[in-house]
């Protein structure tokens, strides 16, 4: 790596990343700001009177009409809905950006910063242990179907892996709570954590890591055994097997790398479901994460973790593809040539 | 046998057929054993949910009946696939199920195919400032997570009767999944314009309409037929994840994500009714398993480097092989009985 780049220093290696990057960055801006608006239209499209879902009746049924109304007109006015819903959008984009407060929560009474950290980090922990699996599995599965292109494994490997992207993940969810909960009664049923503190917490993220795992091993394993396959057609390989080096090197030494360019980058398609979940597997085990959040939040109506979780999705999405783009840039000189200039 | 088809191969009258592409791509789909498969087990399925669902049309097949007498029974010979907990035939609702997840399938499909082409091609045909408009809307659109938008949207028209819910579903499955498409077709024609028949084209003074319909858009159709097939298998799947969350077409409807639903619903029903949700969940994954193994097989059927082997081949590489064996064993025997 250091020998290509001469006697170049630090700085003046980073700068064109840095550059590229900046200019990025400052195009997310306007998308973002058109995510949001759509994300705004959306909620407030969305039936029913956020008040009063959230009154507590037991308080407002011994009340007269008068102090009830009186009571809503507060809450209104506490929750910003006295004002003009285009004013309302633009105190929202204040808060979220700028002051970095998302709202307040009618679901838990708590405002939304207080709670949303805890799923974000319950979906992380599953979905980081599952990638790190997956990766690892897939990748040796991968690169051993593409060197035995056309032979029994591969083909093997070929079915495997399309049964694996077409089983949808809830049907797979179900039918491991069947084998493993209810036939074998090895692991529980839901949740993630025993109140009598009898099971171990790790039982509880065996089932929601194998079902990371097994959704997203098929399509890694397509994705590797692809790329390394295009690896091997290249001229280099050629080269180095015309150099009589053994087959050995030739695959760990020279495909293997540059097999892994893309590979690296499919990290920034997992950018958006490491953090945020999925939605119908966290609903299934009743796992406490951005999903589960989402659907909680669907549920009550809850508008400020709404727009919070969608706008969360939504940026994550735009990160994971600049990442995409600027890892290409990164580990693939060619694409680096294109880019800056 | 072998012998006939090594001669074969140098050279006959056969050899010197000439096979149109779409041709060649039949030859080559109807040689890939697991397309055929996909095929047969799609056909199969399409065939049995259009009867059902015509059938129960015509007979007038109620599907909000309930039978408290038949509740929860297993599957059994009366109904193959049991029945439920409202004593409803489970085979009926089943392949019902099914007629929904088609008709989402093929209209989301039909509209994320023409969408996609549709902005591809222009985006791609005038570049520029066109260009950068119709991929920066593809990227916004791209970087909304599916599910939490269409769950959103569907939270929105909860209210209103299941047709037009299943309308919205169709719309909003259509409208997200064409910037993929769009993607593709934009890149394919972006090389495509550089060729010296697009150059013919600009010569002959042909209309910038009919460059792209006649000479640009039959070109990448091959690549957008792959295509349509894995955003078919996505909206399918798209739908059965709505209705698995209950944004979908709701009771009496059947719908596969809705019936597996039950399931999850409460743990009595996963532990001890499993016909309930197992057999609607298995329908649901063979459906989008024939259908990736079809997109899969035209993917390699319209890759002109792709090698494939005839059924021909097949049998007469299986009776070499078995030629082999029988001289590997009968040498084998010659040895034995030598050393004897």
């Amino acid at each position: 790596m250091q020998n290509n780049r001469g006697s170049k220093t630090f700085i003046e290696v980073i700068m064109p990343y840095a550059t590229y990057l900046g200019k990025r960055l400052l195009l997310l801006i306007p998308v973002l700001l058109l995510i949001t608006v759509v994300i705004y239209l959306l909620i407030s499209m969305m039936p029913g009177d956020p008040i009063m879902a959230m009154l507590d009746p037991e308080k407002t049924a011994t009340m007269t009409t008068e102090e009830r109304n009186a009571y809503v007109e507060t809450m209104r006015a506490f929750m910003g809905y006295d004002k003009h819903p285009v004013q309302r959008y633009f105190i929202w984009l204040q808060d979220t950006f700028f002051e970095g407060e998302f709202g307040y929560s009618i679901r838990f009474n708590k405002p939304v910063n207080d709670i949303i950290g805890g799923y974000i980090a319950r979906s992380f922990k599953v979905n980081i242990i599952g990638f790190i699996f997956a990766f690892l599995i897939s990748i040796p599965i991968g690169i051993t179907a593409a060197v035995k292109k056309n032979k029994l494994y591969d083909k093997v490997v070929t079915v495997l892996s399309i049964v694996g992207i077409s089983m949808p993940s809830f049907f797979l969810a179900l039918l491991l709570i069947l084998l493993f909960v209810v036939t074998l009664n090895m692991l529980p049923f839901s949740g993630m954590s025993d109140p009598k503190g009898m099971i171990p917490d790790w039982h509880f993220l065996v089932l929601p890591v194998s079902v990371v795992v097994l959704t997203s091993l098929a399509s890694l394993t397509r994705y590797v055994r692809a790329a390394m396959i295009e690896v091997l057609k290249s001229d280099y390989v050629r080269t180095a097997r015309a150099k009589g080096l053994t087959e050995k090197v030739v695959i760990y030494k020279h495909a293997f790398q540059n097999a892994l360019i893309p590979v690296v980058t499919l990290i920034g398609l997992f950018i958006p479901s490491l953090f945020g979940g999925s939605i119908v597997v966290e609903k299934i085990f009743a796992y406490p994460g951005m999903g589960y959040l989402l659907n909680q939040a669907y549920t009550y109506k809850d508008r400020a973790v709404l727009q919070t979780a969608l706008l969360f999705f939504g940026l994550l999405t735009l990160l994971g593809n600049i990442f995409i783009d600027v890892g290409y840039m990164v580990v693939d000189p060619r694409i680096r040539e294109g880019k800056v200039k | 046998m072998s012998a006939i088809t090594e001669q074969n191969k140098g050279f006959s009258k056969e050899d010197e057929v000439i096979l149109s592409p779409t041709q060649q791509i039949i030859i080559k789909f109807k040689n890939n054993r697991l397309a055929m498969f996909g095929f047969w087990l799609f056909t199969v399925i399409v065939a049995i949910v259009v009867v059902t669902h015509f059938y129960t049309k015509f007979t007038g097949y109620d599907f909000a009946a309930t039978d408290p007498s038949l509740k929860n029974l297993p599957p059994s010979l009366e109904h193959p696939f049991g029945t439920d907990k409202y004593g409803r035939n489970t085979i009926v609702r089943v392949l019902e199920g099914g007629w929904i997840s088609l008709q989402v399938g093929f209209l989301s499909t039909i509209m994320a195919v023409s969408i996609g082409v549709a902005m591809g091609s222009i985006a791609g045909f005038f570049g520029g400032k066109i260009d950068s408009i119709i991929m920066r809307i593809a990227e916004i659109i791209y970087s909304f997570p599916f599910l939490a938008l269409a769950f959103t949207i569907s939270a929105i028209f909860r209210d209103k009767p299941a047709e037009f819910r299943l309308f919205v579903i169709i719309g909003i499955l259509g409208f997200i999944t064409w910037t993929g498409l769009a993607r593709l077709v934009r890149g394919q024609i972006l090389s495509l314009k550089e060729q010296e028949f697009m150059l013919a084209t600009k010569a002959l003074g042909i209309k910038k309409r009919n460059q792209i319909m006649r000479h640009l858009i039959p070109n990448v159709l091959a690549m957008v037929v792959v295509s349509g097939t894995l955003t078919f298998a996505t909206a399918i799947l798209g739908e059965a994840f709505l209705s698995f969350l209950g944004l979908s077409v709701t009771e009496p409807i059947p719908t596969w994500g809705a019936l597996l639903a039950k399931a999850a619903s409460n743990s009595t029903s996963l532990r001890s009714f499993w016909w309930i949700w197992v057999y609607p969940g298995t329908m649901l994954f063979l459906f989008i398993m024939s259908i990736n193994l079809i997109g899969e097989g035209l993917r390699d059927a319209i890759d002109p480097k792709a090698e494939y082997t005839t059924k021909e081949q097949r049998k007469a590489a299986k009776e070499r092989r078995k030629a082999e064996k029988q001289a590997a064993k009968e040498e084998k025997l010659v040895s034995k009985g030598g050393a004897m």
